[in-house]
């Protein structure tokens, strides 16, 4: 299963790959850099995703005390923070020739930044406590926390006018080549992201039920 | 047309160079978890000194 969702991701993430550089148009108003887009977009995605994972699998373990929950929280958390980096990275780089500016204190920046700082907790947390026990309760805390967010970042253009666009209703503001572009774009990242979450997934399991664990292996 | 080139190829590079780096730990520490059989891979000092 896991080799037919690699070839599936190859493949469109090459046909997005060509419609990026050859179908999708530049930018009348922005040239080139505008092509950032749509990998922005669809890493922000890929970013709800695994927080999203995070947040699902620490409230369920919390309800449960279910392992496979836990480890679900931190597949997620670790993918969503590389795809947070990826949007806190690729959108300064896509604002500095547009607004004049690498960083506002936008709601969307900000609360997108909190985000991450939340879920990098996450991470150290995870590293920090050696008590199998304490580290899930504790890690699990911090992961609903982060999930709390979520809809702040998603909302945040709606409820506080600041400098981020909306994606939602700008429905006939570009050609079909560009929605194709994006649409292309977006299922080749977020089956990437599924894919990184569910080997994360496998690679804790083995971590927690493994031989290796029983013998004293440390957590880091 | 503003010629923002320069701006896309290097947002192009950090998306490859994040993305590209994490599926990189990714699959040494699978390797280190999964290991093949016959590998010999399969005490825990063994596996400290391999995983990534």
């Amino acid at each position: 299963m896991i080799r037919l969702w690699t070839f599936g991701v190859v493949i469109v993430a090459m046909a997005s790959g060509y419609c990026i550089l050859y179908v999708a148009p530049p930018e009348a108003m922005q040239g080139y850099v505008q092509k950032i887009f749509y990998i922005h977009i669809s890493s922000a995605l890929s970013m709800y995703v695994g927080f999203l994972s995070a947040g699902v699998g620490s409230l369920l373990y919390l309800l449960r005390r279910a392992e496979w929950a836990d480890a679900l929280a931190v597949a997620g958390a670790e993918v969503g923070v590389v795809f947070c980096t990826i949007v806190l990275t690729t959108g300064p780089i896509w604002a500095r020739p547009i607004w004049g500016v690498w960083w506002t204190w936008d709601p969307r920046l900000t609360s997108t930044l909190f985000c991450w700082l939340i879920f990098v907790s996450y991470i150290l947390v995870r590293h920090a406590l050696e008590n199998p026990e304490r580290r899930r309760l504790v890690s699990a805390a911090v992961a609903i926390i982060g999930l709390l967010d979520i809809p702040i970042i998603h909302f945040a253009v709606k409820l506080w006018r600041g400098a981020h666009p909306s994606v939602k209703g700008t429905k006939d503001a570009m050609p079909m080549e560009m929605y194709t572009t994006l649409y292309l774009t977006m299922t080749a990242v977020i089956g990437l992201a599924t894919l990184l979450i569910r080997l994360r997934y496998l690679i804790e399991r083995r971590r927690e039920t493994g031989n290796f664990l029983q013998e004293g292996m440390p957590y880091a | 047309m503003p010629d923002t080139l320069g701006q896309a190829l290097l947002g192009y590079a950090v998306f490859g160079v994040i993305l590209g780096g994490y599926v990189i730990r990714l699959l040494r520490l699978w390797r280190s978890t999964h290991p093949k059989p016959g590998s010999g891979l399969t005490s825990s000092a063994e596996w400290r000194g391999h995983a990534g």
